[in-house]
């Protein structure tokens, strides 16, 4: 089991990088300067990050996180519903697990 | 008086108004934390502190990330840098808040920015929008998001305790549907396709260079890159 005493860098520095972030808006950037090149910049970004983990996690995983990841793309195509896709994942691996046991 | 000049307030009325109108939604928020708290309990996060994550930091997707990363040892500069890079929508969200809180005290502003997420801001803006000043109902949407969101975490983590191989009920499964569901349901179309397969490259091939714990924050880079590349020439 982790302990506080191992992860307190992480928890205190998530939550300081989280905060500045929610105060930088009022802070650094005026409304004036939120052009739509850097709207557009900030979402690849938010795009590449999303991209990034999935693709980790199904190298890191074995055949039913791949099989997972491709169910929770599917209903989100089909139901927009986040958490009928989350939903999808889990059960999806179970029954490859299942299946391949 | 126009609705510029109207006093911009806030109020404890405010903040119910806002915690109300935000309660549908808390159910989401519930079960999405719940999620959390289970998947925080396979990295290996003990419930109490699954929640002191969900109390500190109260960002999901970053949450999410960050569990893929916490090793052991943890890799605590990835882990911030993708923090940063998660959550850098929220710097625009709150430049357009910037008429209505910049007209409080700082103390206040400050203050109200700490429970900013997507869901209280939307409907803050839906409310600026028709009128209101009362920054009462980004505070009270907020917080109240913000307190279902550590109790979810902390029934998810208690009730993973009850299933003792997780693997089998593809509970381990629950973080990649939650980043693909979200990728998903953001897709704009083949404006993104750039960035996606600059992402999903650039980390596979960290990864065989064996940089496997900056292969995702170097993978969102890479991506990043991409989609800003595509975008200059094709315009």
């Amino acid at each position: 089991m982790r302990t506080l005493a191992e992860l307190w860098p992480v928890v205190a520095g998530m939550a300081i990088v989280t905060y500045l972030t929610r105060a930088g808006g009022l802070a650094i950037i005026g409304p004036a300067q939120t052009t739509p090149r850097l709207v557009r910049n900030l979402q690849h970004l938010a795009t590449g990050v999303l991209t990034a983990l999935v693709v980790a996690s199904v190298r890191d995983g074995d055949a039913a996180i791949g099989a997972a990841a491709i169910a929770a793309i599917v209903v989100t195509r089909v139901t927009g519903h986040m958490l009928a896709a989350i939903s999808a994942a889990a059960f999806t691996a179970a029954l490859v697990r299942a299946l391949m046991t | 008086m126009s609705e510029l000049e109207k006093p911009v307030v806030l109020t404890r009325a405010g903040c119910l108004k806002g915690a109300r109108e935000i309660l549908p939604l808390c159910t989401f928020v519930f079960v999405l934390a719940a999620t959390f708290g289970v998947a925080a309990r396979q990295a290996g996060l003990s419930t109490w502190l699954a929640s002191l994550v969900s109390a500190a930091v109260f960002a999901g997707g970053a949450q999410f990330a960050a569990l893929a990363l916490l090793g052991p040892p943890p890799a605590i500069l990835p882990i911030l840098l993708g923090t940063l890079a998660i959550n850098a929508r929220l710097l625009l969200l709150g430049a357009a808040l910037a008429p209505w809180l910049l007209r409080l005290p700082r103390w206040q502003r400050l203050s109200a920015v700490t429970v900013l997420s997507d869901a209280n801001w939307a409907q803050a803006m839906r409310a600026y929008a028709a009128g209101e000043r009362d920054a009462g109902v980004l505070v009270g949407a907020g917080l109240a998001m913000w307190i279902t969101w550590v109790i979810g975490t902390a029934t998810g983590a208690l009730a993973s305790m009850a299933v003792p191989n997780v693997g089998r009920f593809g509970l381990d499964a629950l973080l990649v549907g939650f980043f693909a569901a979200a990728l998903t349901d953001g897709w704009r179309g083949k404006s993104d396709a750039p960035a996606a397969i600059g992402a999903a490259v650039v980390t596979l091939a960290m990864a065989a260079l064996g940089a496997r714990d900056w292969s995702i924050l170097i993978g969102a880079i890479g991506g990043a890159a991409a989609g800003a590349w595509s975008d200059a020439h094709t315009r």
